[in-house]
């Protein structure tokens, strides 16, 4: 009798089973390299961009810095510019060979700078004027240090000499010690004044 | 709860034999059925990670049925007669399982596609015809009556030929 049911049945090789599971041991594996690769690039991406915004905080901080301690200098400085008197007559000889010597660049603002320099402790300081404001010199050395500091700033950096730049950098330090000491004593007054008030209101 | 390597062991140990017989079957090439049985269970422990499958052998059948529809597309759409295609058909294999593969096709050679599909599944692979209705995505009325109509198709040619009229559940 014919019949459609097989009479023999074909086993499975024994490789069958072994194949499959070395297929998907090796498939684990890549998928666990990408895993790890993915994790990695995060990690540094992370990493880095971190370090980016920490540098970028720690720059602005800075430069907040650095502008407060400017705005203390730039006002210290308008200060003592202004409480300058304006140059006595014979000092204008003086007064006009030292504007010869300030850059275009901004010749009104520097002109200004040096209408209100009594004395200028240059290289091409008038021999006269020195010996005829002898003692004056001693007695307004400090403002005239000043003036000469505002008047560096002013003037281009290849006309200023070694000499002055450092006297600059001195009178700038100087400055900043002046202007923490100020601070000191105005925050002392007023802890002070705040403490008074204080005790004060407590014995009320 | 994840599928893991026992997992995947127990369900090569329990249908490797049946799904490579069913294969063999289907193609008639033990290299084909070998492979298709291998990207079947490959397929099923990838599907099994991200989702559970709920009947694992009708599951895994319908892999195969359709992974040897392809195979028998690409074939059919490569066929052409060349020097070297003849030397593999004077080397056909004359082993036993080959021969009872020509002799069932050549019974199912009368039928249309259809109806010889369910009659190889019910025959070659002994699956119900709820798990062939499954594997093929018809009705289990369509299965039984495509198996009748095959049957009564079959005797009418073949007056010697022996078939279960009844589902053997």
């Amino acid at each position: 009798m014919n019949t459609l049911k097989p009479k023999v049945k074909p086993k499975a090789p024994t490789t069958l089973k072994t194949n499959v599971l070395e297929h998907i041991a090796r498939q684990k594996r890549i998928r666990l390299r990408r895993h790890r690769m993915i994790a990695a690039a995060a990690v540094a991406i992370v990493v880095i961009g971190l370090t980016y915004s920490l540098q970028f905080f720690r720059l602005q901080h800075i430069d907040a810095s650095f502008n407060y301690a400017d705005n203390l200098v730039v006002s210290h400085r308008m200060m003592e510019s202004n409480s300058l008197e304006i140059t006595p007559t014979e000092n204008k000889v003086q007064e006009v060979t030292a504007m010869s010597t300030i850059s275009v660049d901004n010749p009104q603002k520097d002109r200004a700078f040096v209408a209100k320099i009594p004395n200028i402790d240059t290289d091409k300081q008038d021999n006269e004027h020195c010996e005829t404001n002898e003692t004056d010199t001693t007695k307004s050395e400090p403002n005239s240090v000043d003036k000469l500091t505002i008047l560096a700033e002013n003037l281009p950096f290849a006309q200023i000499d070694s000499s002055v730049m450092a006297t600059v950098i001195q009178r700038q330090d100087r400055i900043r010690m002046s202007i923490n000491e100020q601070i000191e004593t105005t925050m002392r007054a007023n802890y002070n004044a705040m403490r008074r008030y204080n005790n004060n209101t407590v014995k009320i | 709860m994840a599928f893991n390597d026992r997992d995947i062991e127990r369900v090569i140990d329990m249908w490797q034999d049946s799904l490579y017989s069913f294969a063999f079957y289907k193609t008639g090439d033990e290299g084909v059925a070998q492979d298709i049985v291998q990207e079947a269970f490959i397929k099923y422990y990838e599907h099994s990670q991200r989702k559970k499958v709920a009947n694992v052998k009708s599951w895994l059948y319908r892999a195969v049925h359709n992974a040897c529809i392809d195979h028998c597309r690409w074939k059919r759409s490569r066929h052409t007669t060349s020097l070297s295609q003849s030397v593999e058909v004077l080397s056909v294999p004359t082993d036993e399982p080959y021969t009872e593969f020509l002799r069932i096709e050549t019974i199912l050679q009368c039928l249309p596609d259809e109806q010889a599909e369910v009659v190889r599944m019910k025959c070659t692979a002994a699956l119900r015809f709820t798990e062939i209705a499954d594997i093929l995505g018809i009705s289990v009325n369509t299965v039984k009556s495509r198996y009748r109509y095959a049957v009564g198709k079959l005797r009418n040619t073949f007056k010697e030929i022996d078939l279960e009229e009844e589902d053997n559940i």
